[in-house]
């Protein structure tokens, strides 16, 4: 009978290969479970309300970022969760550059209109808000001035009676922004009459 | 086995048995799992709590806790080669030399903007420390230096991870003013709101001023609001309905909301994540436990009184069951007193409030009821003028009810028709309509109207209430006017065809009470008495008789009670508890002795026995013991033989004759010494010839035949009662046999014997009875000529 070493030997490397894997798992899946890494990562249940308290103990997360500190003290000086917003690129036509504005609420209750928006990515003093409010050939228009928060520029919140909109039914609104370098135009929100 | 197939299965073993290990958990409810609510970051009662934290010691405490020891002279290994921190941060990075401050030794004069920086690393004079800088701008600005301290954790350079960390790390501590609005939109920081004093007094500052201009603002709370997911439009927009001031204020400082990714991977990033108001929250939860309080509902430590803090006043809570009413406000959370000391102090609270939208709502069971008019609140005791304003997400946290009107029930069993500021209890819908009233009803808890007093009840005549209280009844006769209904059998089965309904003392005490109680025996406008028996009302037919003081009703009301007809001539009563029958004469109530003795006194064949309360036959005076007339009675100590003669005198017998005569129940009662004592014993004995009314009869064998002797004999006049159960013939007898077998014609008085058979049959055939008689009655009757 003849014997196929060379085969046999391709099984063994094979063998050798899951062997170790499977070792090299078992091995991780200890140590994982000791330090609590995936798949053992703890799920913290949320806390109760009122349950109020004033925990001295620092946090694993404090500790880890303390010891990423530690191994690139270059990062000292960089947060990247502080949601900067990215700073307009675009250019229009005009030569000022394309801000995005949105428009958070647009609505009508108790007989009363009300329209809210910002500038997202643009913290900027003098700009000017002009809400526009149409329904076919209606239309009011609302100006408003700027207030400056750390990242961003809200247009003051606008609210008039229902009365100045002179006809019933589906009303669309857009914001826009204007300043002496920085234009844009918000979302379109609706509201019924 | 084919030998490919064996290690294409192991390798996919191995494969699956890795793979399923660390496949990532079910992330579906991941928002849930965090707990982090979009519209609800934080509460109003924490975010704006100043005292949360005590003094600045304690915040000092807390940094000292957090912030990691200190390398102040940058002594420590950089981890770059040979190189400690300070030589790596002046010889590689080109920064600044030590000292290298932490937060907890920070230390900065406000007035000349010198730090622990420029003056040896820690404390100096001139210098407030870090904690009393956050202190400070908590107090002033009346936020909760928690926020400051979670704020400043998540907006600056690692100052709470830095162990040498560099004055330009405090620069803009607080990521204020500080946007990318320069040339080419670089960073365009304002140096004169740079450094951590400024930084943490301007935040606490614009954090307050969001709070009192909120409605200018790009987000508010009570309404939806569209929030982008990340920095990049391009992630897209969640509409949250953000619920307080505290999370709109997070929104405008850093207006995105974390997506799940973003959640799931904290401390980590993800796509399209923003972090802000994500690290907010988890940093809080690590730091400072729950964001939320139990509820709406507040109070201090030190202070026991509870309020319900709406639209930036605190209204004070005199009765809890307002607090139970709105579970979806939920419970009492406590906060610092110098929180609520700022917050300006509205009414006590009521069941009335209203939210951003100007709607009054009335509220109970988690339901808010709307107004439509202030008149309908005027009508519920409110005022238009005076609601508490909450919330517009505190008021849509309650489910919105039906429309308030003037009639309500309640959980209880209660209904009430409200105007005026009163609450009148309703009887039933009869009543209602019967005061000309109509209304629709909603169902509300009954603790929901304790704040109204009472009106006077709405109740139809000739029902009965119950009270709820003490289980008393009162007969209404009308409107106004109510009597007390006894509590009897006798009652309950003249009255069950009352409608009986409860009401509250509170109600009833408003009404006329009568102060007479309806219990045995009413009385109409004209004079007609009836007792109260088992079997309803029965006439009195002579009131005199019971000498009761019955209870004045209308006449309609008397014809609706249970029962007909009347009493017996003479009245029979007797109790529920005792079997006793009485006869009520002369005002009395004797006992009777035999039932056979009732037709003698009643003189009907089918006499009636009222069952009535034991109060009426407690209120009829007790006499002796009645025996029926004409009656045989001894006493077991004396031979002599009476005839009771009406129901109050007995006549002594010398011989039985006359009793026989007279037709006398010749059974002989015994009674006891005591009761013959009550009786009058005459002095004469019983003779046969008797008077009934006016006229004169004699006994003979059993009957009273109408007759007047001659010769001056006197008869003896029996009682009425007597004579009732006497036999009477107004005709007397043609013959009469005496006791030696002679038969005499009777002749005007006189006996005639007749001489033999034959004539006394020639004689009988033109008419006239025969009858015998006894010795003695024979001995009344003189003896004429004999007939042949």
């Amino acid at each position: 009978m003849k014997i196929n070493t060379k085969h046999n030997s391709k099984v063994k490397v094979i063998a050798i290969i899951v062997a170790a894997c499977l070792v090299a798992g078992i091995i991780y899946l200890g140590i994982a479970f000791v330090n609590h890494y995936a798949p053992f990562v703890e799920k913290k249940q949320p806390i109760e309300s009122g349950e109020q308290m004033t925990n001295l103990e620092r946090s694993d997360a404090e500790k880890q970022k303390t010891q990423q500190l530690l191994d690139n003290p270059a990062s000292k000086t960089e947060n990247n969760q502080t949601d900067k917003p990215n700073a307009p690129t675009e250019t229009t036509p005009s030569g000022k550059q394309s801000v995005n504005v949105l428009l958070t609420n647009a609505s009508i209750t108790n007989n009363n209109v009300h329209a809210s928006g910002f500038v997202t990515n643009l913290a900027q003093e003098g700009g000017e808000c002009t809400y526009v409010f149409t329904n076919g050939s209606s239309t009011i228009t609302k100006k408003s001035n700027t207030l400056v928060n750390p990242t961003s520029t809200t247009c003051e919140a606008v609210t008039f009676s229902s009365d100045e909109l002179p006809v019933s039914g589906t009303w669309k609104v857009v914001l826009s922004y204007s300043s002496s370098n920085a234009t844009g135009t918000s979302n379109t929100k609706e509201f019924t009459k | 086995m084919n030998r490919k197939l064996i290690l294409a299965f192991a390798f996919v073993f191995t494969l699956s048995f890795f793979g399923s290990v660390f496949l990532p958990p079910n992330n579906a409810n991941a928002t849930n799992a965090s707990g982090f609510d979009p519209g609800r970051i934080i509460d109003d009662a924490i975010f704006y709590d100043p005292g949360s934290m005590g003094g600045p010691s304690n915040i000092q405490n807390f940094l000292n806790a957090h912030v990691p020891a200190c390398d102040t002279w940058g002594t420590q290994p950089s981890g770059y080669g040979n190189l400690n921190n300070a030589q790596y941060a002046q010889q590689i990075k080109g920064w600044p030399g030590p000292p290298y401050v932490c937060l907890n030794n920070y230390y900065e004069n406000p007035s000349t903007g010198e730090t622990s920086f420029e003056k040896g690393g820690g404390a100096f004079s001139g210098g407030v420390s870090a904690a009393q800088i956050i202190y400070d701008a908590a107090q002033t600005y009346h936020i909760n230096p928690k926020v400051l301290l979670v704020m400043l954790r998540k907006e600056s350079l690692n100052l709470f991870s830095d162990s040498w960390p560099m004055k330009s790390q405090y620069k803009y501590a607080m990521g204020y003013a500080c946007p990318d609005s320069g040339p080419g939109y670089s960073a365009n920081c304002q140096s004169d709101k740079a450094g951590f004093y400024k930084q943490m007094t301007y935040a606490a500052w614009q954090l307050r001023y969001y709070y009192d201009h909120m409605g200018s603002y790009n987000y508010a709370p009570g309404q939806w609001n569209t929030i982008q997911y990340s920095p990049d439009p391009n992630c897209g927009t969640k509409d949250v309905y953000i619920q307080n001031y505290a999370t709109a204020s997070l929104y405008i400082y850093t207006p995105y909301t974390p997506n799940d990714a973003a959640l799931n991977s904290y401390p980590g990033t993800a796509p399209c994540g923003a972090y802000g108001n994500r690290n907010f929250y988890f940093f809080w939860q690590e730091w400072f436990g729950s964001t939320m309080t139990n509820g709406n509902f507040v109070r201090s430590p030190d202070d026991a009184t509870v309020y319900l803090v709406g639209d930036k006043v605190k209204y004070p809570i005199a009765d809890t069951s307002l607090i139970g009413a709105a579970p979806a406000l939920g419970g009492i959370g406590f906060v610092s007193q110098s929180y609520l000391d700022n917050i300006p102090t509205g009414s006590l609270l009521s069941r009335f409030i209203h939210g951003t939208d100007g709607t009054i709502y009335f509220y109970d069971s988690n339901i808010k009821l709307p107004f439509d008019s202030c008149a309908m609140v005027s009508a519920y005791g409110g005022n238009c003028g005076s609601v508490a304003e909450l919330t517009q997400s505190q008021v849509d946290k309650l489910s919105t009810g039906p429309l308030m009107t003037k009639g309500m029930k309640t959980k209880g069993g209660r209904t009430y028709y409200i105007d005026g500021g009163v609450k009148k209890e309703v009887f039933d819908d009869q009543s209602l309509s019967a005061a000309g009233l109509s209304v629709g009803y909603n169902l509300l808890s009954d603790a929901a109207f304790n704040y109204l007093p009472y009106g006077k009840p709405i109740v139809r005549k000739d029902v009965i209430t119950q009270s709820r209280q003490d289980q008393t009844r009162k007969l209404f006769t009308d409107d106004t006017t109510a009597y007390p209904l006894a509590v009897s059998q006798a009652v309950d089965d003249t009255f069950s065809q009352f409608t009986m309904g409860q009401l509250d003392n509170q109600s009833i005490d408003l009404l006329t009470i009568a102060p007479k109680t309806v219990n045995s025996s009413v009385v109409d406008e004209t004079g007609k008495t009836y007792v109260i028996t088992r079997d309803g009302k029965k006439l009195v037919p002579d009131p005199s008789s019971l000498g009761i003081s019955p209870v004045v009703l209308p006449s309609t009301t008397i014809a609706k009670l249970n029962g007909t007809g009347s009493l017996s001539t003479v009245s029979l009563l007797k109790s529920y508890d005792n079997a006793t029958v009485y006869v009520i004469v002369g005002g009395q109530k004797r006992p009777l002795v035999a039932m056979e003795d009732l037709q003698s006194i009643t003189g009907e064949s089918q006499s009636y026995i009222g069952w009535v309360t034991n109060d009426l036959i407690n209120s009829i005076p007790t006499g002796n013991i009645i025996v029926g007339a004409g009656r045989l009675v001894k006493t077991p100590s004396n031979a002599t033989v009476y005839m009771t003669d009406g129901y109050n005198n007995l006549i002594p017998m010398s011989t039985f004759d006359p009793a026989k005569d007279l037709g006398i129940n010749m059974d002989i009662r015994t009674i006891s010494d005591s009761i013959l004592a009550k009786y009058t014993v005459d002095s004469s004995v019983l003779g046969s010839y008797v008077t009934c009314g006016s006229t004169n009869y004699i006994g003979m064998s059993g009957t009273l035949y109408k007759m007047t002797l001659s010769g001056g004999t006197v008869p003896r006049v029996l009682q009425a009662q007597t004579c009732n159960v006497l036999t009477k013939n107004e005709a007397a007898p043609g013959f009469v046999r005496t006791p030696d077998g002679t038969i005499n014609q009777l002749t005007s008085g006189v006996l005639h014997p007749i001489g033999s058979w034959a004539k006394y049959v020639e004689l009988s055939a033109n008419g006239g009875i025969t009858t015998g008689v006894t010795r003695s009655t024979a001995s009344l009757l003189p003896t004429g000529s004999a007939i042949y």
